[in-house]
Order: structure tokens, then C-alpha cells, then sequence
């Protein structure tokens, strides 16, 4: 019997053996790239963001974070020049007097160093305004350990027709604390069980979606809103400055597809799952990576208040 | 295209002319010891040297002119011999060959060379089970797959499994046949043996190009494995005691000379040896809590024939074999009771049932209905109770695929310079891609909560029907061509796709010694398999085309020679061109664990193509045999929704190459070793990352206006798929076999150690840290690691045979 063991034991050990070794490999990037990111539109002063990439063994701790300061920015609206770009810190260049409109081409030029020079257009789509929107079935769930808040909203609007339009609707909580802190919040919001189909994408970033299916028609869906981390309830708590509000953009063709492939990249949990398929994040800056969006956005907000049976309204 | 039908038919038929004072000599070669057909062995005219092979069961057809002739019957392995006759009229002769210790080199002329020579058919090569035997194996288990890895134009998966690719061809595109029934998952123990049992094989060929009209169904191979008929002189009995597994055969005659048996088993038993180690630990753990998990596989051969007449002969054969793996957990305390059980199970059922009747001297005919089934579960049941509460789950995922089929091939001799053959065959699948059972009991005081439920995708049920014709004719002394089509179609969900599918081959004797070949082929596939592309997991979802997912089709050309070396080596050389068109992968970010559901939301179409060389040299007599091979080859895939640019395939692999050799000391003693040489497999890394624009307000870290909490969202650059290769593979194996002859019988004892100079090959790639090096800022580096498996295995097995 014991020689059984000992050669079950054997077996055992022989099937279970492995080993791991450090490759010598440095997995050299062919050429380190400049990285240009903004996202424009007519609310906000021009603002992008300059940075490099770097290697996958380097140390991404905040003491080695790849942010350029001293690059030079140059902005151009419709192939004139307007100006240089200043630099913040943190690799953010503005103009703060400047504020890009909608139909007009923007290409942003930077160089740094021995880097490639990089550039990227961008353009702002029309806004399209809310038509309506609204709240429905607002309670309090223990669906999940904890109570919280949760809602159907509702959204219509007419898509422009004879155009291709892509949209985005993003959840944000804003409230002020006894202590007069302003809180801000991103919030969750996901399609209902119907229609999830509709959609190419949905994040903390907000719901995405095209008008592939629906050109020039009212379009009008559901979504649910969940308060996963209960901020919600917070906002309602501190009601008299407690809001949700909801963006809805129409984005630029670009940013729309950067924005799906950063969906896939993260649904698939990047280079961290080894069973998914590898996700190329999309780019429009050319000679170097990231992006330059361009949206409009109209916003609407509501206040909600709850009643002592888990039930709520709209205030 | 039905003019092209009609005008290759009308052809074949001009060709056959009219044959005047000429008689047919029919019959069967087999092994005088044992009774078993011997496919493909030669026979013909031995002034002449016109002649034909024989089929798959071991029948022939020649036809030759009055008077006295010489007949020559040889098979590599055996002794050849000659018969004189004076033929006067249609005759048949069954002829049994004598298998050889050693032969001369005088007595081999007309052997595998030769008929390699003389063949029209490239791209082929027959493996004699006697040499897979003496090859050294993985744990000790003879594997005919990893024996195939070891062929020019062949790669190998991943360390250690037995999957193929072959030509730049995925592990889906090859046409597994048993006894002609596909074989849909030739996997045991998560791809590292095969499902075929050496022991209850007759034949192994392995078709990479040039297919004849008769193949159809996947684009890139044909594995057409026969198994033994059963010894039809005597009962016999051989088995093998290895570390991994053990195996028993047993065969003989049932009526003698009428007919045969043969029935091979066998089964792993570490869930059986870990059994007391597991109980031992649950002992010492010394708590309530019991865990008992194992793992085995066992698969099942049998085959029986009866011979009716010399004309008509019925075969039926079955193979079974299944996996499981299994944990059962349980605790008890004395509020609290816990049981839980966990399963993954799967397996191929094949039966086929077959009829051969020689209608006339130069008409044989086999009439085939097969059933196929690959089945595979996961299961989970999980009970808890407390005083208060009884709850249960229970959960299983089950997907498969049956079919059943119907064939006739019909082989037609009208002469010497002509082999037509024809059939069709019909195929009814049905498809269970992915159902998941869910069921849940809950009492907690008197309430009662019950849910059972079924989801997933439904069945899919299809039809495929083929049908070919092909002919195998000479020109003269120096030309020969086999030209054919084979036609398909495949129905499903109210869609007819169908192809026609045109095969050509040639070849040329530019001498005694060389002949000169080239083939081209189409081919059509309806079925997907839905795997993941690096372990080998037996999740394998194997589904149809669909209204959106076109059938894969392929076209290949290929070149090639063959050159007789002093009647001792063979040296083939090939060159190949293939197209693989609407194939498909997964796409961005999608994952093989969750393309169960809406399976085609997940994958993408596109094109692949692959061109090489191959070398072979081969030498099959003697004491020492074996053979060199090597590729060089080129594999990439065009996936628009992957990469705007094409990218290596996987398998892509620049140097391939294979040296196999087995040396007969003795009768005793004989040695084998293999050493295989592999470019590194292409992965995809990202060599760098950078700052993405990704959280809600389009800004980026502290550094933004709106006052966020900072965050940094970093993501990797993948700009190439496949951009990284890994450590080149390679692997020397060695092996060593004892045999001794006992009053009772034979005996071997074999012993060899895989991977010999403990080779570190690639298993899996990973970027870690280095928990020993520490960079500036006191954070550990990191570094690229590799996963090895297999370092030098030892193993060790006893085979007896009487």
C-alpha cells in the first residue's frame, strides 16, 4: 500500500510540475510616441493633454508619471493658426480664452525633444436637444447587500437625418455637504434587459451608441440607473444642492470609435486576462497615439426625494 | 459548373476505352499472421511495372493482358512475392504476406519509394503503427497525433498536446476520420494525449494537399485512421501497463476465416492512486471536512466483421471515450451541513456499420451508416442546510454536436490505367451550442422557493450532403493524373450554401528514380469550432454556418518531387501555395469562455494564406529507420475588425524541422530518439503602454479643472497582433525498448525520458514582477516570465502480447 502512495505521489508531483522563468527579453518599443488627449467641445476653454508612452516594465508609480510640460503646442482652427498653447502642469496645455465652436476644424500640432512630431484633427458636432426626459419606477432595492437607489429613466430625441450621429449619455451626482464640500460624482448607467442590443457600449463613461439603425428618427429608450456606492442617496439626502445630471453629447466620429474600442479594452480586462483576444485602442493622432474628440452637449437635471416606504418621486 | 461535371465525366469515360483480350485478377492482401488487411500494398506487373494499390479494405483490381504473366505483391514490412500465371480468364487471387525481421536491400525495390513514385497523389504519408510504437512517447503512451507533429508541413500546439496545424491550417480544418467517421475531438486529458488507442490500429495517412475528389468537409488535412480488423487465425491478446494509463486488446477469430473481433480498452488510474493520499489528508486535516477530486479518461475500441462470401463482407466498429474530472467537497458540523460537487465531462461516441460487396471484378462498393456524437458538460450541485434552511443548486452547461450518416463509395477498375471512384454520402447534424440548466430549492421556515430553468442557444439542425467522382489514370508509361470534383451542400436555418469543389493532380516520371508532381484542390467546410487558441481545454464549441457566417474555403497548389535513393531513403520535396478565405477568429476583446453566448456577436471573418517548403527524407528499411524533416514556411491571417494590416498566424513558424529515428540493435533491443526544432510561436504583447483619456469628464489626472480625485488611466499598446515571438521550441526525446520472448508470449518493457536535456520550452508568457530586483523608487521590476511544462519526464511501461 505505501508503494502505491509513494508512486501516487510521484504521479501527482510529475503532472503538477512546472516552472517559471524570467525571460531576458526587454521587449524594446520600437519608438517611444508622443501621446495627445482632449476632448473639445463649445462648453470648455481648448485643453488637450501631452504625454509619451512607455515601456511595460517601467515603473508607473505617481514618482514616474509620463506627463510633458514643455512641449510645444500649437493650435490651428480651419488651417489658420490661432495660438500656442500653454502649459498648466500635469501635461495640460490651454488657451483659456478660447473656446472651440461647432463646424469648424481644429488640429492641434505638437513637438518634444527628439520625439515624432504628432498632430490631430477634430471637428464638434451639432448639438441635438433632449426632447424629453424622464424618471420612472424610483425605489430603494436590496437586490444587492445594502439598500439602494434605483431608477428607470427615459430619454427621446430626434436624430438628425441624411447624417451619421453618435451619441453618448453619461450620469453625474453633484451635491454640497453640511460642511459645505462640493461632492462630485460619475454615476453608473446600463441598458434595460430589452434593449441592450441598442447600444455598443456601456461604462462609467456613460451609455454609446450610433444612429446606424435609427437615421432621422425619434428615438426614444429606457435605462436603468443603479447607486452602486448609495452617493445617490447622498444627493438626496443633501437635497437642496443635491442633482443629478444627466450629458447627453453627440460626439465626433472619432471619439466614438475610441471610445468603443476603449469599452472592448476594458469589458476584456486588457493584457490582464490571458483567455481574451488582445484589443488595439483606436487613434486619430497621427505619428503618436491617443485622441482628440470633439462633442456637444445638452444637460438636464432633476432632484429626487424618497418616501419612508423605499418609494420615490421627482422633487 | 454542371458542364464542367458533365465534361470531366465524359473524359474519364473516353479514357477508359476499350480494353480487348485483357482479364481482371481481383482479391484481398493481407498479413499471413494475423489475418489483417494490408492497405495501400502494391501490386503489379512486375515486367511492366503497371499495376495498382490496394483500398481501404485491403482489395485490389487488375486487369492485364492473356497470357503468362508476373504478378508482384509487395508492402513495406513484408516479404514481397511474385506469382507466375498463365491468365486465361478473370481470376481471383488472395494473397497473404509474410512480415519481415529485417530485410535485404536487394529485396526492397518495390517498396513505400516506390509507390511513392508512382502514386499521383502528393502531399501524403503513410505511418506504419509498428514505427509509432517504437518512437519514445509522452508518459509512455503511444500517441499517433504527436507521432503526425513529427511530419514536415505539420506543427504542433502547445507543449505537450496533440493538436495539429496543418500548412498554416487551424486545428478545426483537419478531417479526423475513424473508420471514415469524423472524430470531432480527438482530445484526452486536456490535449495532451490523443484519443486513439495505438494498439487497435491498422492504418495511419495523413493527407495535407492534393486532396482526391473523395475528401471533403475541412480544408486543410485528412487524418484517415483504420482500425484493426481482429486477428482471424488466432486469439491474441496484448496489453500495456504504463505510469499514466494501462490498456488491454483483445482479438481473434470468431468463426475462422469468417470472422474477426477486436476489442481495446483502456483507462488512466491517478484518480485512483491519489484516492488514499486524499483520504490520508482528510484524515490529518482532522476536521469535518472531506475533499475528494480526481481526473481520468478511458476510451473503448471494438470492431467485428463477418465474411459472408469472398464478395461480401460486413463490418461494425464502435469507439467510446470519455473524460471526467471531478472535486467533491463536504462538511459537517452540528448546525451546519455542506455538500458540494463539481464535474466536467466530455467525450466522442463513433459507431460505424459497413458493408463491402464486390459487384463484379471491377466494381467494389462500401455501403456505410454512422453515428458520431461529442458531448461535453460541466455540472455543479451545491447543498447547504441549517435548522432553519434546506437550499439546493444545481447547475449544468452542456453543448455537443450528433450526427448521422449514410454513404456509398463506389471504386470502379474498368482497367489497368484507370481507378474511378465515386459516391456520395449524406450527414444530418445537430448542434447544441451552449444550454445552460439551472436549478434552485430553497426552504427556509415554510416558505418555499423553487426555480428550473433552461436557457442558452437552441439546437440547430443542419444537412450536408457530398457526392465526388475522381479518376486516377495513366498516359502512357511516364503520366499519370488524378483529376476529380467533389460537390456539397449544406442546408441550415432555411440557407442552402453549396460548393463545387474542382481536385487535380499530376504526376510525371522524369526517371526511374524521380518523379515530378503538382496538384491543386478546393476545399469547402460548414462547421466552426470555437476554441480557445492556447490551452486545450475541452470547451470546444463546435457550431454551423450560419445565414452571417459563410462556409470557410480553401484552395491549394503544390509542387513537389519525389526522388528513389539508392532504394533506400526516399527524399520528397514540396512547395505549397494555400488561400484560406471567410475564416474566422475571435474578435477584439472577446474571450472563448463566453462565446457560448451569441456566439456570432463574438467572432469576425477574414482571410488567411500560408506558403512553404517541405523536405522529407525518409528511410523505412533496415536497422536503422526513421526520417529527417523540414519547413519553411510562412502563415498569416487578414482580419479587418483585428488589424488594419495582416498579421502572422499563430502557428505561423519560419524552421520546422523534425528528426526521427529508431535503430534495431536486436531482436531484443531497439532504440529510438526524436529531436524536433520549432521558430517560437507568434503571441501578441504590448511592448508599452500610455495615458488614456478615459474617465468622465475627458480630463486626465490631478492636474484637470473639475477637481476630481486624481486617476491615471493607463492602457496597453497593442498596435500588431502577433507581435512578439517566443523562445524558439525544441525537445530531444529518447526511448529505449526491451523485448523478450517468454513461454507465454512477448514481452517489452520500454523506458525513455521526454524532453532529455530538460528544455525549457514555452508554455505561456506573462509580464510579472521580480520580486528580488527593485528599481530606483523601491518598486519591484517587472520582467517577462515563461510558464514550462514537462521538464525532463521520465517514463517508464510494460507490454506484453501472446
Amino acid at each position: 500500500m505505501k508503494k502505491i502512495i509513494l508512486l501516487g505521489v510521484i504521479i501527482t508531483t510529475i503532472l503538477l510540475a512546472g516552472c517559471v522563468k524570467i525571460l531576458n527579453d526587454e521587449l524594446k518599443s520600437k519608438e517611444t510616441k508622443l501621446v495627445l488627449n482632449a476632448a473639445i467641445s463649445p462648453d470648455s476653454m481648448y485643453t488637450v493633454n501631452v504625454s509619451h508612452t512607455f515601456n511595460i516594465f517601467e515603473d508607473e508609480s505617481e514618482n514616474n508619471l509620463p506627463f510633458i510640460d514643455s512641449a510645444a503646442v500649437q493650435l490651428f482652427e480651419d488651417g489658420s493658426f490661432v495660438s500656442n498653447l500653454q502649459n498648466t502642469g500635469a501635461g495640460y496645455y490651454i488657451n483659456p480664452s478660447f473656446f472651440p465652436q461647432t463646424g469648424k476644424e481644429y488640429k492641434v500640432e505638437v513637438s518634444y525633444g527628439s520625439y515624432p512630431s504628432i498632430e490631430s484633427t477634430a471637428s464638434i458636432p451639432k448639438v441635438v436637444p433632449i426632447k424629453n426626459f424622464d424618471t420612472l419606477t424610483i425605489q430603494t432595492t436590496d437586490e444587492y447587500e445594502g439598500n439602494h437607489l434605483q431608477f428607470v429613466g427615459n430619454l427621446t430625441y430626434d436624430d438628425p437625418p441624411g447624417e451619421a450621429n453618435f451619441y453618448q449619455l453619461s450620469c453625474r451626482i453633484i451635491y454640497v455637504d453640511f460642511n459645505g464640500e462640493t461632492h462630485e460624482y460619475e454615476q453608473y448607467i446600463r441598458p434595460t434587459e430589452k434593449n441592450q442590443r441598442f447600444f455598443d457600449g456601456y461604462s462609467i463613461d456613460g451609455l454609446l451608441w450610433s444612429d446606424k439603425l435609427t437615421d432621422g428618427k425619434e428615438v426614444s429608450f429606457e435605462f436603468i440607473y443603479f447607486d452602486s456606492y448609495e452617493y445617490g442617496k447622498k444627493a438626496i439626502l443633501y437635497q437642496e444642492q443635491g442633482q443629478f445630471i444627466f450629458y447627453f453629447k453627440s460626439i465626433s466620429k472619432a471619439y466614438y470609435t475610441y471610445l468603443k474600442s476603449m469599452h472592448v479594452y476594458s469589458e476584456s480586462g486588457g493584457s490582464d486576462n490571458p483567455f481574451s483576444e488582445p484589443v488595439v485602442i483606436y487613434s486619430n493622432v497621427k505619428n503618436g497615439y491617443g485622441i482628440m474628440g470633439g462633442y456637444n452637449q445638452d444637460t438636464t437635471s432633476i432632484k429626487l426625494i424618497l418616501f419612508s416606504d423605499g418609494e420615490g418621486g421627482v422633487q | 459548373m454542371k458542364k464542367v461535371l458533365l465534361a470531366v465525366l465524359a473524359s474519364l469515360l473516353f479514357m477508359v476505352g476499350v480494353q480487348a483480350q485483357k482479364h481482371t485478377i481481383t482479391g484481398f492482401v493481407s498479413d499471413v499472421s494475423n489475418g489483417e488487411k494490408l492497405l495501400s500494398a502494391n501490386v503489379y506487373n512486375s515486367k511492366t511495372y503497371k499495376g495498382c494499390v490496394t483500398n481501404n479494405y485491403g482489395f485490389y483490381s487488375l486487369t492485364q493482358p492473356e497470357g503468362k504473366i508476373s504478378i508482384k505483391y509487395s508492402f513495406v514490412g513484408y516479404q514481397p512475392v511474385t506469382l507466375t500465371l498463365n491468365l486465361l480468364s478473370d481470376t481471383t487471387i488472395n494473397i497473404e504476406l509474410t512480415p519481415t525481421i529485417e530485410l535485404e536491400e536487394i529485396e526492397v525495390k518495390a517498396s513505400g519509394i516506390q509507390q511513392q513514385l508512382e502514386s499521383s497523389q502528393m502531399s501524403v504519408t503513410e505511418l506504419p503503427i509498428q514505427t509509432i510504437k517504437k518512437l519514445p512517447v509522452f508518459f509512455g503512451e503511444v500517441d499517433i497525433m504527436k507521432t503526425i507533429q513529427l511530419l514536415p508541413g505539420v506543427q504542433s500546439g502547445n507543449e505537450g498536446t496533440s493538436g495539429i496545424y496543418v500548412r498554416g491550417g487551424g486545428s478545426d480544418e483537419n478531417l479526423i476520420l475513424l473508420d471514415g467517421v469524423p472524430v470531432y475531438n480527438a482530445n484526452h486529458l486536456f490535449g495532451f494525449f490523443s484519443v486513439f488507442n495505438a494498439d487497435a490500429l491498422n492504418s495511419v495517412t495523413l493527407v495535407k494537399g492534393g486532396f482526391p475528389a473523395r475528401y471533403g468537409g475541412r480544408l486543410s488535412s485528412v487524418l484517415d485512421i483504420r482500425m484493426k480488423e481482429g486477428n482471424t487465425k488466432k486469439f491474441q491478446v496484448q496489453g500495456t501497463i504504463g505510469l499514466i494509463a494501462s490498456k488491454l486488446t483483445l482479438e481473434g477469430p470468431v468463426v475462422k476465416d469468417k470472422s474477426s473481433f477486436i476489442i481495446s480498452a483502456r483507462r488512466t488510474y491517478i484518480d485512483v492512486l491519489s484516492y488514499p493520499i486524499q483520504l490520508m489528508a482528510n484524515k490529518m486535516q482532522g476536521n469535518s471536512g472531506r475533499f475528494y477530486g480526481g481526473y481520468y479518461f478511458y476510451d473503448l475500441n471494438g470492431k467485428i466483421n463477418w465474411k459472408f462470401s469472398d464478395k461480401s463482407r460486413l463490418y461494425l466498429s464502435a469507439y467510446m471515450g470519455n473524460d471526467k474530472a471531478y472535486a467533491n467537497n463536504k462538511y459537517e458540523s452540528t448546525d451546519y451541513k455542506n455538500s458540494s460537487k463539481f464535474k466536467l465531462r466530455w467525450g466522442n461516441i463513433t459507431t460505424a456499420l459497413r458493408w463491402n460487396y464486390i459487384f463484379n471484378k471491377k466494381l467494389f462498393v462500401n455501403f456505410r451508416t454512422s453515428y458520431s456524437r461529442y458531448n461535453f458538460l460541466v455540472g455543479e450541485k451545491d447543498d447547504n442546510s441549517t435548522p432553519d434552511l434546506h437550499e439546493k443548486l444545481e447547475f449544468e452547461y452542456f453543448s455537443g454536436i450528433d450526427d448521422l450518416a449514410a454513404s456509398a463509395d463506389f471504386d470502379f477498375i474498368p482497367a489497368t490505367n484507370h481507378y474511378i471512384r465515386f459516391g456520395v454520402s449524406n450527414i444530418y447534424h445537430t448542434f447544441n451550442p451552449g444550454v445552460n440548466a439551472f436549478s434552485y430549492n430553497n426552504q427556509e421556515g415554510g416558505d418555499n422557493t423553487l426555480v428550473d430553468t433552461t436557457f442558452g442557444n437552441n439546437k440547430i439542425n443542419a444537412n450536408e450532403i457530398d457526392a465526388y467522382v475522381e479518376d486516377d489514370f495513366s498516359i502512357g508509361n511516364y503520366i499519370k493524373f488524378n483529376l476529380g470534383i467533389h460537390a456539397s451542400g449544406f442546408y441550415v436555418k432555411n440557407t442552402f450554401y453549396k460548393s463545387f469543389q474542382p481536385r487535380a493532380a499530376l504526376r510525371v516520371i522524369a526517371s526511374e528514380k524521380l518523379s515530378l508532381k503538382a496538384s491543386y484542390a478546393t476545399m469547402a467546410q460548414y462547421v466552426h469550432l470555437l476554441t480557445n487558441t492556447s490551452i486545450g481545454l475541452p470547451t470546444d464549441l463546435w457550431v454551423p454556418v450560419t445565414d452571417t457566417i459563410k462556409p470557410m474555403r480553401s484552395q491549394q497548389v503544390a509542387i513537389g518531387s519525389v526522388y528513389n535513393l539508392n532504394d533506400m531513403f526516399e527524399i520528397s520535396l514540396e512547395g505549397y501555395y494555400k488561400w484560406l478565405y471567410d475564416v474566422i477568429s475571435y474578435k477584439p476583446g472577446s474571450s472563448y469562455l463566453t462565446a457560448n453566448n451569441d456566439w456570432q456577436e463574438m467572432i469576425t471573418v477574414g482571410n488567411g494564406w500560408s506558403y512553404g517548403v517541405e523536405l522529407l527524407i525518409r528511410k523505412d528499411l533496415g536497422k536503422l529507420t526513421g526520417w529527417i524533416g523540414y519547413t519553411l514556411s510562412w502563415s498569416w491571417r487578414k482580419f479587418e475588425e483585428v488589424s488594419p494590416d495582416k498579421f502572422p498566424y499563430h502557428y505561423d513558424r519560419r524552421h520546422d524541422i523534425s528528426i526521427v529515428a529508431t535503430y534495431k540493435l536486436s531482436d531484443k533491443v531497439d532504440f529510438g530518439a526524436t529531436w524536433v526544432f520549432g521558430t517560437g510561436a507568434a503571441i501578441t504583447l504590448p511592448y508599452d503602454k500610455y495615458i488614456a483619456l478615459g474617465d468622465y469628464t475627458g480630463f486626465i489626472g490631478s492636474g484637470g479643472s473639475h477637481g476630481m480625485d486624481p486617476y491615471i488611466n493607463y492602457v496597453d499598446n497593442v498596435q500588431e497582433r502577433n507581435n512578439y515571438r517566443t523562445p524558439n521550441y525544441h525537445r530531444l526525446d529518447l526511448g529505449v525498448n526491451f523485448h523478450k520472448k517468454k513461454k507465454w508470449g512477448e514481452r517489452t518493457w520500454s523506458v525513455g525520458l521526454y524532453n532529455a536535456y530538460f528544455r525549457q520550452n514555452y508554455f505561456f508568457i506573462f509580464v510579472d514582477y521580480d520580486y528580488d530586483h527593485y528599481n530606483g523608487t523601491g518598486q519591484p521590476e517587472k520582467v517577462l516570465k515563461q510558464v514550462s511544462l514537462f521538464p525532463g519526464m521520465p517514463y517508464i511501461s510494460y507490454s506484453f502480447k501472446f
